[in-house]
């Protein structure tokens, strides 16, 4: 089904026409979703409502749609950089229309660039507070250009974070930050129409004026409110929700067997976890116990009991998970692949001959100086599923003579102490960015040291300062493909943090109304229901059964 | 906290002086014990609990057929005769997990209505037996700490302070519900202090500690016992509370953080309702057999609420009723 | 009357003392609501970001004493600033639209509880050497001496999941538009008979024995063995004469009660997902929305107050004596 509209847009930015009917399906149709808030509130503003209206009401730019490797251009026709990185050119479609039926131009797109210069905690993702844009001018009523301060081939992959809106309702507000949008609020995206907003309910129904014509299929989204996720597992068993993004405990149990034929889950990898040590404490400062570290652990046993065998073993060492798949390195994950392996008697040897032996028969390993191999493991309070990777692991490190405490901590210490890494052991995830290079510059960077949760291990060098920074200036693919490859072998080199595993994408959904979700079989998109890039790829695609 | 201290002291009965009563020899004592119990099934039943209860917590380790903390099984294996409560999502035994957590959960209650306790009497006896300037000022501190909201407060205080340890629980819950204990107690040393012997062993030249540690304290006895017993069904409450909110250490085992895992894993929609079940009903029955016993000890120190061996009770009062209304 | 502005001047003190205690304690602890936030955006947002982010949620820098200034003329104004949680929605408005519920959920469980425990404990006093008064009161001490939560999740479990009868979520059917028509109230009677049965079953015992215990206390007077001299029926003799005796101090319990009522449905909300002030109060935690979790400590503060002003002043109407 529906195969050649693999990425709707893509196709319409090829033929260079808005109105493409896609598919003969019928309209209609409620889609359900779990919200976990306290309540919704009449407020439209997409940067003061966290998630919940992008992609919905407000559509981005453009998406890079991660599992067909492709850009998929929304909004905008093309965006092009100029011959020295220092010049991005944005074309809008044609045709473009606001919810409420004025036309939507490029004069719209830099009165949202400009606003958030005027309005810095608008500024997500820090484009004018970093020094990267210098200057929005309107071309003519499609284009725009941005003007940047210095070349840089990353700045592109913050422009979908930034929502477009219409300059005729959203001009001369007092005070933005607590604008909520809640007169007759206007949109661009599937579904702008305000039906009713509940405390524990609201429901937006389909743009009137959406840019693609005949979609979307679906009439409407309805946002159910609850506190949990021990509230929504109950709603997603009685068939209550179409589509969860959330942990189940026991979801085959729970929620697939209570209906085989409707209810289905599909947990594709996400961004990687890892153990992150601090490389500048002893013992740490060894490689050999890093790696004895890394060898001590059962991988999959921990992912089988520990998280429900829901992620996806990690076996990489260069510090990629199964998420960028395509950048991954064959070469590093074969040479370095044995680090990842349940390997319990190398672990003992490595920490042998680095003279980490037991002394005193305590069972504990000691240094020579007559410490004993002991740790704490930072995990925030309440996530449980952490925890007990923690405890598992630190079940496999008593076996071979380590002692590592689990220990909890509130979120603020622990927000902390990875900045500033004030800490032996932390478990933390990594980025998932469109791009590879935005991983390892939360890695190694120099100047996210003491900003970042990724950069407090303590191993950084001008050289890898230098290959982060010769990224964003090359044009050759080719290029950049060697020195991602570079970067994971220095990784796995140096070992600054310990790969676990990638985590799960939470995506349960229920097929008794609505179908076309992606699936194993038809991945058209990562289902990621918290970025409003793939959502709305999605909710294109969603119609009646 | 159950026992809602009536406004002023219209539930503190005017108690007829025992003075001494506690220090009179074993065998009286032993006696007392015994008739507390006699015929009355409430108490029989409380006591007979709890006994089992304190055993189970106190010999843990050797009744455990598991280790606590391991994974020592499957995630949610059904009740068996290897594992008598079936096992936790983790792996844990929780019949093991149970009686560990008797422990943790019992002291941290036992702890918290001791502390609370201790306050009581010496911010109530203090207050009520030297009056003045020191009584309303104990007193404006006690009514403070009693308008204050104190289960939300616990909350926020817990949440604040990060992880908190059962240590920090202990003491936070002592700290915080002693105020009632404490004004039970004000009034009660309020009225005892105007009675003979008080003021005769006043008048004969006793110290004041004497006179407190000798001849109030000991009538104090029951309202004591009654308290700490109060503040012990109320601490363990808020235990499992907290425990069950994630703002208890859940890395200990306690029951109030078995309840934790048990809801963070689901498992009463998993179908394991045992790892949901057990901590739960192990907390109600320890509630309720405190309870049982508080309500006795409530009796004894008011005979008029006696119901126990009361058919003679009432048919003796009865019958002197009757006399007086010329009935007989 | 002086008795009356005494206890008005107590009361105003804890008040500021709770207040200030109030200011103190998000001061004292670690943590900071935006770094929760920024937490969010995986610690991509450097510090003028931060700053601008932090002004607009109304941080404001300063000395702790013109903070302090800030913070009580936003009590007496009323005026709370914006939620972090919620934000730009105010403060105000979000308890504005959870404490309607709570107080449903703690006056209606406390009020039913009443009814039923003074019904009990009466009947248990005055028979209180048949199977009833014999029984009944001790299986009650048992029963409610559960903790909160254990009853919640014991209801919660019978029926909300293996009957599955009742439903453990929301305080009315969410695609219900709130109004006076049948559906609706049916709805959120529906919904509250699981938070409101576990707070009643915890609260119910309390009153049975004030009741019972003033009662007998009562039970013993001359004018009941007159009233029984008399030839009145048993019923008359229960109700009119012990029974509303027997209820002044009881009377005075209940404004204790309603502090107690208001924070065991804390726990309850949270069990049963129902939007009212606990809900919100654990969600402002997590997210260290202080805020939030000031005004609804504020809240709670108030209502204990003023129940317990109002119970002097019944006190006093009841008992004149008091005031002098």
């Amino acid at each position: 089904m529906l195969k050649n509209g693999r990425a709707i847009g893509l196709l319409i930015g090829a033929c260079l026409v808005s109105n493409v009917v896609t598919a003969d399906y019928q309209t209609g149709g409620t889609l359900r979703v779990p919200i976990i808030n306290t309540g919704f509130v009449e407020n439209y503003n997409p940067y003061t409502t966290k998630d919940l209206l992008h992609g919905v009401m407000f559509e981005p730019l453009f998406m890079y749609n991660n599992m067909t490797g492709e850009t998929d251009y929304r909004l905008a026709e093309t965006v092009e950089y100029s011959e020295d990185l220092k010049r991005l050119t944005i074309k809008l479609k044609p045709g473009l229309k606001w919810s409420d039926g004025k036309a939507l131009s490029a004069k719209d797109v830099a009165f949202s660039f400009n606003l958030v210069k005027s309005v810095p905690a608008f500024d997500v993702k820090g484009i004018w507070s970093k020094g990267q844009l210098k200057k929005v001018t309107q071309l003519d009523d499609r284009s725009i250009e941005l003007e940047l301060h210095q070349a840089d081939a990353n700045m592109i992959w913050n422009l979908p974070h930034y929502h477009i809106l219409p300059q005729h309702t959203w001009a001369g507000q007092d005070n933005y930050p607590t604008f909520t949008n809640a007169d007759n609020p206007v949109g661009n995206g599937p579904m702008t129409e305000v039906s009713y907003n509940k405390p524990q309910q609201m429901q937006l129904c389909r743009n009137p004026n959406y840019y693609l014509k005949g979609l979307p299929y679906l009439d409407c989204i309805q946002y159910k409110s609850f506190n949990d996720n021990s509230q929504i597992q109950p709603a997603l068993m009685k068939g209550q929700i179409d589509w969860g993004s959330n942990f189940i405990a026991d979801v085959e149990k729970t929620f697939v067997a209570k209906d085989k034929e409707n209810h289905h889950i599909w947990y594709p990898p996400n961004d990687a976890v890892h153990f992150y040590i601090n490389t500048k404490k002893k013992p740490f400062d060894n490689l050999a116990v890093r790696q004895a570290l890394s060898m001590a652990i059962d991988r999959e046993a921990i992912v089988d009991i520990a998280a429900y065998g829901y992620p996806t073993v990690n076996f990489n060492m260069g510090g990629l998970g199964e998420l960028y798949k395509d950048s991954i390195s064959e070469e590093v994950r074969k040479e370095f692949g044995y680090l990842s392996e349940y390997n319990p008697e190398a672990a003992k040897a490595l920490l042998d001959q680095a003279g980490l032996i037991d002394r005193d028969g305590d069972g504990v390993r000691e240094t020579p100086e007559g410490r004993p191999l002991a740790f704490d493991i930072q995990v925030v309070n309440g996530w449980t599923d952490w925890i007990q990777v923690v405890q598992m692991a630190g079940e496999y490190y008593a076996e071979i003579g380590i002692q590592a405490n689990l220990k909890t901590v509130d979120w603020g210490v622990y927000d902390k102490a990875l900045k500033q890494g004030d800490y032996e052991v932390a478990i933390n995830w990594s980025l998932a960015a469109p791009n590879p290079i935005k991983v390892y510059e939360e890695y190694f960077a120099s100047s996210r040291i003491g900003k970042a949760f990724h950069a407090g291990h303590g191993f950084h060098n001008p050289m890898l300062d230098a290959l982060i920074q010769d990224f964003g200036t090359l044009r050759d693919s080719q290029k950049q493909h060697d020195i991602l490859n570079k970067l994971q072998r220095v990784t796995a080199e140096n070992l600054p943090f310990i790969p676990l595993f990638s985590n799960p994408t939470w995506f349960q959904f229920n097929t008794s109304n609505i179908v076309g979700w992606p699936s194993e079989e038809d991945p058209y998109v990562h289902p990621v229901w918290y970025d409003g890039g793939k959502r709305v790829v999605l909710l294109n695609r969603l119609h009646l059964k | 906290m159950k026992q809602i201290p009536i406004h002023g002291d219209a539930l503190v009965s005017p108690d007829k002086p025992k003075a001494n009563l506690i220090y009179k020899n074993l065998g009286s004592k032993l006696k007392a014990f015994w008739s507390f119990f006699e015929g009355n099934p409430p108490a029989l039943i409380g006591g007979f609990l709890l006994t089992l209860i304190m055993t189970m917590a106190v010999l843990a380790p050797v009744l455990a057929s598991h280790d606590p903390d391991r994974r020592v099984a499957r995630s949610h294996v059904e009740p068996s005769a290897k594992h008598f409560l079936g096992s936790t999502r983790s792996g844990r035994d929780v019949y093991s997990q149970l009686l560990f957590g008797a422990q943790k959960t019992l002291s941290v209650a036992l702890a918290a209505g001791a502390i609370a306790v201790f306050i009581a009497i010496g911010v109530g006896v203090t207050a009520g037996y030297m009056g003045g300037r020191v009584d309303s000022y104990l007193n404006f501190l006690t009514n403070v700490f009693l308008v204050f909201p104190q289960l939300p407060l616990l909350i926020v205080l817990a949440a604040f302070l990060g992880q908190v340890s059962s240590l920090v629980i202990t003491l936070l819950l002592g700290l915080t519900s002693w105020p009632w204990v404490a004004r039970v107690i004000r009034s009660q040393t309020l009225s005892l202090r105007h009675k003979e012997f008080v003021i005769s062993a006043e008048v004969m030249g006793e110290s004041r500690w004497r006179i407190i540690l000798v001849e109030i304290l000991p009538n104090l006895v029951s309202i004591v016992f009654g308290g700490f017993l109060g503040t012990t069904i109320y601490a363990m409450g808020a235990e499992a509370g907290l425990g069950i909110l994630g703002l208890g250490d859940s890395t200990e085992v306690s029951w109030g953080s078995m309840l934790y895992w048990a809801q963070t894993s689901s498992s009463l929609f998993t179908g394991a309702w045992w790892e949901m079940l057990a901590p739960a009903m192990a907390l109600a029955l320890t509630g309720g057999a405190l309870a049982l016993i508080n309500m006795s000890i409530d009796q004894m120190s008011n005979p008029k609420l006696k119901t126990g061996k009361h058919m003679k009770l009432w048919k003796k009062l009865k019958r002197e009723a009757d006399q007086r209304r010329g009935l007989v | 009357m002086h008795y009356i502005v005494r206890q008005l001047g107590f009361y105003l003190t804890a008040f500021l003392i709770a207040i200030s205690f109030n200011f103190m304690l998000p001061r004292l602890m670690p943590g900071d609501p935006l770094d929760a936030l920024f937490s969010a955006t995986q610690g991509r947002m450097d510090e003028t970001q931060m700053a601008a982010i932090r002004e607009m949620y109304g941080f404001m820098d300063g000395s702790i004493i013109e903070q302090y200034l800030a913070y009580l003329y936003s009590i007496i104004s009323l005026d709370l600033g914006p939620s972090v949680l919620m934000f730009p929605v105010s403060v105000t408005q979000v308890i504005g639209q959870a404490l309607p519920w709570t107080i449903f959920l703690a006056l209606g469980s406390l009020i039913v509880a009443l009814i039923i425990g003074i019904s009990i404990g009466t009947y248990a006093s005055y028979h209180r050497s048949g199977f009833f008064g014999q029984v009944v009161p001790p299986v009650l001490a048992f029963i409610s001496n559960f903790p909160y939560v254990v009853t919640a999740l014991i209801l919660f479990y019978i029926f909300g999941v293996q009957l599955d009868i009742l439903p453990i979520s929301y305080t009315y059917d969410p695609d219900l538009t709130p109004g006076f028509h049948w559906d609706f109230i049916l709805s959120v009677i529906k919904h509250a008979i699981l938070p409101m049965g576990s707070m009643i079953l915890v609260g119910v015992a309390t009153w049975v024995f004030n009741m019972r215990n003033a009662m007998i206390n009562v039970l013993g007077e001359d004018y009941i063995t007159m009233a029984e001299a008399k030839g009145l029926s048993s019923t008359r003799v229960m109700t009119r004469y012990a029974g509303r005796n027997a209820i002044l101090p009881v009377a005075t319990a209940i404004a204790m009660a309603i502090g107690f009522s208001f924070a065991g449905s804390i726990l309850t909300e949270v069990v049963f997902n129902y939007q009212g002030l606990g809900n919100v109060l654990l969600k402002g935690i997590v997210a260290r929305d202080y805020p939030l979790i000031q005004a609804i400590l504020l809240i709670l503060v108030v209502a204990v107050l003023t129940a317990n002003f109002i119970a002097d002043l019944v006190y006093v109407w009841l008992d004149p004596r008091i005031s002098k």
